[in-house]
Formats: structure tokens, sequence, C-alpha cells
């Protein structure tokens, strides 16, 4: 049973502020993912909470002792690096061994660890060999191991598949949540990578700058975006996201908004929320369609095509949009080719829109 | 695998090295084979006759016991100079290598000895010890100890190891500190999240880790004491008292220009190249094994 929180938990190297006022509860056996771009402090988040790094200010608690002041042997934490930190002159085993031989286990205790947790991720075979002899994503493995022999309290992962090819990659994010999920260990997960945050979260965190934007599982991170920084952010392709200004706003019916020509039309009590008329609009790549008739709301000018096999993705431009901004993209089904300098009749469901205010970026709901 | 550059013409490859070659040719083949040559000869004191002896010069020497005196002597010299050298070189850079605050600063100045040529070490450390008017003479003094290297071979042995080692320290942190600074500081924080302290993290992970540049600074170290040095004891004690700190380059020196046996003292010189060699050979066969390159 572990349990970990950061309250109020601040950082700043000299006069700049890396993280201000960061919350978040891990329950027992949950793995939190912290994701965001590099430089947003993540990784200072993480090494924190490792002792590696001391703490501004605020508190970190583990089991709802505060920690701050405990050296990082003694937090009963395991950590998986980004480059791995496998001990170079060591065999595989002895880099496992190594933690257990400190914490005065006897040989045969240690012996008998080493060989179980080899077993289960399958290293059996090299444990006399040296790191430099394994490739990386059997190094990757003997990370793990190192981690896990020990049977910390709490695992951390400071984006342990950023060094590892594709393929691989999702290979090994599929055995780390398997793994993860076996053991049942309270965990931190840091990434950079969307993908590897939705797959192995229960629950995420994005950071920006030095903040957190929303925490919530990953379905509801999709779902509902708590801001156009996350709505910008997770989802691939990422979501379009349109500054619109308020045309006719009505409380109880329909508000209209223009984007450069384009209309949108809003359920009124969402529109009414915004500080001022101007609102960002948003609609993910994945919920336009190409409409029959005239049914069509939106016009894309199709500028480029990605063929994808099972998707085609399109970038283009709507309405009067100027040439230089970012592309409108739809992502259609694979069999759908169309050509480009053609204008594409799309059309989309009401609630698929996303609503944020074009000053604060905050998501606004509907009441 | 390599990829083999070929040249079109047989010459060029020649022609790239020549000047390399020529310098070893000139400045060591050369002056080599002159001194092995010379150190079949006899030659007479103002040079009227040269006789030529075979391995006599070598036989004379090999049976003389104040030549062994010296052999063990520079064993002795040598083994402390790169012991001390390098153990409180280490200790130096692990403690720079902790710090935070103002590491460039200590760094700068533990260089700086390096700078100094071996003459003006010596002499820095004569005056210090001087028996008549230096500083640390006149501190030990006052603990009733009654220094005096000019008449006392201990106390010149050790005097002249104390510069010789000060004089190398900068040398050996600079390499150290270098070869700590390659490790990733991420092995120095899994190992203590581990759960290793300091001295452990140091000794079961750092000092591991620097092996080889530590092998490669023993050998230099060792025939730096051999050689280098000859500078620091011509100054600080020129040899005495009664030999004390005679060294074979010393001697080699002193035999073959104050005492101008060249024959003599070109044998010495033959001896201690194959000497230096064979040591080498021995630290590359036995000690090496030790050394893990891998990482």
């Amino acid at each position: 049973m572990t349990t970990l929180a950061l309250n109020n938990v601040s950082k700043s190297y000299d006069a700049e502020n890396v993280l201000s006022d960061v919350n978040f509860e891990v329950a027992d056996g949950e793995m939190i993912v912290i994701v965001g771009p590099s430089g947003c402090g993540k990784s200072s988040l993480l090494r924190m909470v490792a002792g590696l790094e001391p703490i501004t200010a605020g508190e970190v608690l583990i089991n709802g002792q505060v920690v701050n002041k405990v050296e990082p042997k003694d937090r009963d934490i395991a950590m998986v690096f980004q480059n791995y930190a496998l001990y170079p002159h060591m065999t595989v085993f002895a880099n496992m061994a190594y933690g257990l031989k400190l914490r005065g286990l006897s040989v045969d205790a240690i012996k008998k660890r080493v060989t179980e947790t080899a077993l289960l991720l399958g290293l059996e075979n090299l444990l006399e060999r040296k790191p430099a002899a394994l490739s990386g994503g059997q190094r990757q493995r003997v990370a793990m191991g190192r981690a896990i022999v020990r049977k910390p309290a709490i695992f951390l992962f400071d984006e342990p598949l950023s060094n590892l090819d594709a393929k691989l990659r999702v290979r090994m994010r599929l055995e780390i949540k398997a793994l993860q999920q076996r053991l049942g260990v309270t965990s931190l997960y840091v990434t950079h990578d969307q993908v590897e945050a939705m797959t192995l979260a229960d629950r995420l965190i994005i950071l920006n700058d030095g903040a957190i934007e929303q925490i919530d599982t990953p379905m509801k991170v999709y779902q509902r975006p708590a801001s156009t920084y996350v709505a910008g952010f997770i989802g691939t392709p990422p979501m379009n996201l349109l500054k619109c200004r308020v045309v006719s706003s009505n409380k109880n019916e329909v508000s209209v908004v223009h984007h450069e020509g384009a209309t949108f039309r809003l359920p009124g009590g969402r529109v009414a929320k915004a500080s001022s008329d101007e609102v960002t609009v948003g609609i993910r790549p994945d919920h336009l369609v190409i409409s029959e008739g005239n049914q069509a709301k939106l016009q894309c000018a199709v500028q480029a095509i990605e063929t994808l096999g099972s998707e085609t993705l399109v970038h283009g431009r709507i309405a009067e949009t100027p040439e230089d901004s970012a592309p409108f993209i739809v992502k259609l089904d694979g069999n759908t080719l169309p050509r480009i300098g053609e204008v594409l009749p799309l059309s989309y469901e009401m609630d698929a829109l996303h609503l944020f205010d074009g000053n604060t970026g905050l998501r606004l709901a509907s009441s | 695998m390599l990829k083999r550059v070929h040249f079109r013409s047989s010459w060029l490859p020649y022609a790239l090295v020549a000047p390399q070659i020529l310098v070893t040719l000139v400045f060591f083949m050369w002056p080599a084979g002159q001194s092995i040559y010379q150190s079949f000869l006899i030659e007479d004191a103002f040079g009227f006759s040269t006789e030529f002896v075979w391995f006599e010069n070598y036989t004379y020497l090999l049976t003389d016991s104040l030549y062994f005196d010296t052999v063990f002597r520079t064993l002795f010299f040598s083994f402390s100079v790169a012991f001390l050298s390098l153990s409180i070189a280490l200790l130096l850079a692990g403690f720079v290598d902790r710090i935070i605050r103002g590491a460039m600063f200590y760094r700068t100045m533990l260089i700086w000895p390096y700078a100094v040529a071996p003459v003006i070490a010596g002499a820095l450390w004569v005056f210090m010890f001087d028996p008549t008017l230096g500083i640390l003479t006149a501190m030990l003094d006052s603990f009733g100890w009654h220094w005096n290297h000019r008449l006392n071979g201990g106390e010149a042995m050790a005097l002249v190891i104390i510069a010789a080692t000060w004089k190398q320290i900068s040398y050996n942190f600079l390499f150290l500190v270098a070869a700590m600074q390659a490790i990733p500081k991420s092995l120095i924080e899994a190992a203590a999240l581990d759960g290793a302290g300091p001295l452990r993290r140091f000794r079961t992970i750092i000092f591991p880790l620097i092996m080889p540049t530590g092998f490669f600074l023993l050998v230099v170290n060792v025939v730096y004491a051999f050689f280098e040095t000859f500078g620091i004891i011509h100054v600080v004690t020129g040899g005495g008292p009664a030999k004390a700190t005679e060294i074979l380059v010393y001697k080699a020196y002193s035999d073959g220009f104050i005492g101008l046996d060249l024959g003599g003292s070109a044998a010495q010189s033959t001896i201690l190249m194959i000497g230096v060699v064979l040591l080498t050979v021995i630290q590359f066969r036995y000690v090496e094994r030790q050394v893990d390159y891998s990482s």
C-alpha cells in the first residue's frame, strides 16, 4: 500500500521558475503519466519525487509522510532512466543485485530474487553478460529488472522508451503496462509522447510550462480537453483550432461564430460564458465527414494528402483562411482519395465542436 | 567494418608518414644506437684513446653493489611518487567532482602547478625547506624537528619525493577529473537510489569506471619519475647527500659528464632504456588485466 501526493510543489533554478504550484495524488497501484513537451518541467518533477533534486517549495508525501528531506535511498523508490544508467562494468546479474546487496540481503536470497526477476523479464540467459553486449531492448529490460528486483514502493519512469526504435517501443509499452498491472506498484511515468501517455496511463497529467493543464483519465482528456493547449497536444492528428468572433449571441438557442468567412453554430449557453466575443472553436479531424448533397457546413480546399493505408489525411484550407495559417486537417477513410485543389464539402455533428475562451484558452462547457 | 582508403599513387602514403619516421630515426633511433655502441667502448678521460671492450662496462656495473643500491633507490622513489601523486590527485578529483559552487575555480588552481618548470618547482621547495632560512624548516623547528636535508639522506629523499609529487598531482588531477565527468550523472543517481552512499558509490561505481585512465596515468607517472625528475633532483639535492637521492638517470649523468666515464654512462642508459621497456610491458600484461575498457 503506497500513495504519493504533491502539495503546492514548486521548483526554480536561480531566478527561473520551472514548476509552480503542482498538486496531485497518486492512489495505491495507480499508474500516472505526466506528459508535456521538452522543457515543461516534467523531469524535474520526477527527480524531486526521487529526491535527486531539492524541492524549492511545497511538500512531497509518501504514504502521508513528508519526504522533502529524506535521502533518495531511504524513500524506497526505484527509477528507470532514459539512458538506462546500467553500471557498465558489472554483469546483468551484478547490476540487478547491486541494490539488494546494499540492503544487506544474503547471497542466497539475492540469487533467488534476481533469478525470479530475470525469468519474469526473459533475461535468464543474459545474466552473465555486460551491458555493452546487449541490444537496446535488452538493456531497457535490465533497467526494468533492476527497478523491479528491489520490490520498491514506487516506480518512477523517466522517458524509458525514447531511446528505442518505433517497433520496439510499441512492444515495450505493452510489456510495461502488463508488468505494472501485474505487480500493482504505484507508478509515475514521464514522457513527451502522447500515444505512450494515452496507452499507459490510468490517469494523465498534462503539463505545460511548469503548470498542470489537466488531470484526468485518457478518454476524458481526449473527449473533453480542458484547454486549447491540451486539445492541440492530445490526439494525432491534432485538433483543428480556429480563432472565431461571436456574431450573434443568443442565450437559449444557437449562437453563431465566424472564422474568416466560415460559420459555426453552437448551443447558446456555452458561448455566453466567454469573457469576450473572441472564442476558439475546435474540431477533431476524425469528426469531419464528406457531406452528401447540399448539407455541407464547411468547404475545404485540398492542399496536400497523406495516405496512411487505413486512413487518408487531408491538409487544406477552409473558407478564406490566409495562405500562411496552420492547415485544416481532415481524416478520411483510406479509400477516399481527393485530388489536390479539389474543394471538399464537409459536415460535422454540433456535439463534436469544442469551444474555448479566446483569451484564457480554457474550455467553455455547456452549462 | 573500417573503410579502407585507397591512394592511387604509391608514394603519397610514404610521403605522409615520412616526417614522423624521420623524426623518430634522427632523434631516437640514431642516438639510441650511438649509445648502445658507446656502451661497448672504454675511453680515457681526455678522449685520446678508445678501446672496444664488448660487455666489460656491463659486467662492471652488474657486479657493483653501489649500482644496485641506485636501482632500488630509483624503484622506491618512482613508486612513491607515482603512488602519492595518483592517490592525492584521486582524492582531490573526488572532492572537486562533488562540489557544485566554485568547481571551476578549484580546478583552475589545481592545474597551475603543472605549468611550473621542474627546475623552478625544485627551487620553490628548496627555499621552503632550506635548513637556515626555509619557512617550513622554521615551522618544523618549532615542533622540535631540526630539518636538514643537506645532512640527512632520508629527509633529502622525502624532499625530492614531495617536490616531484607536487609537480605531478596537477597532471593526474586533470585526467582524473575528466574521467569522472565522463561518467553519466544518471549512473551515480541510479546508485544513490539503489541505496549507495557517497563513499560506496565512489568505490563501486566511480573507481572502476576511471580505472582505464588510472592505468594510463600509472604508466605515465612511473616513466615521469624515472626520467623527468632529473631537473628537480639536480636543483634540490644534486643527488646528495652521499648519493642518498641519486636515481638511475642522475647516476648516468654524473658518471658520464662529471666522472667522464662515457662508456659506463652509456651502458647505464641502455640498461635504463631496457628496464623501462620491461616495466611498461609488465604493467600492460598484469595491471591492465584488472582494467575493464568495455564501458
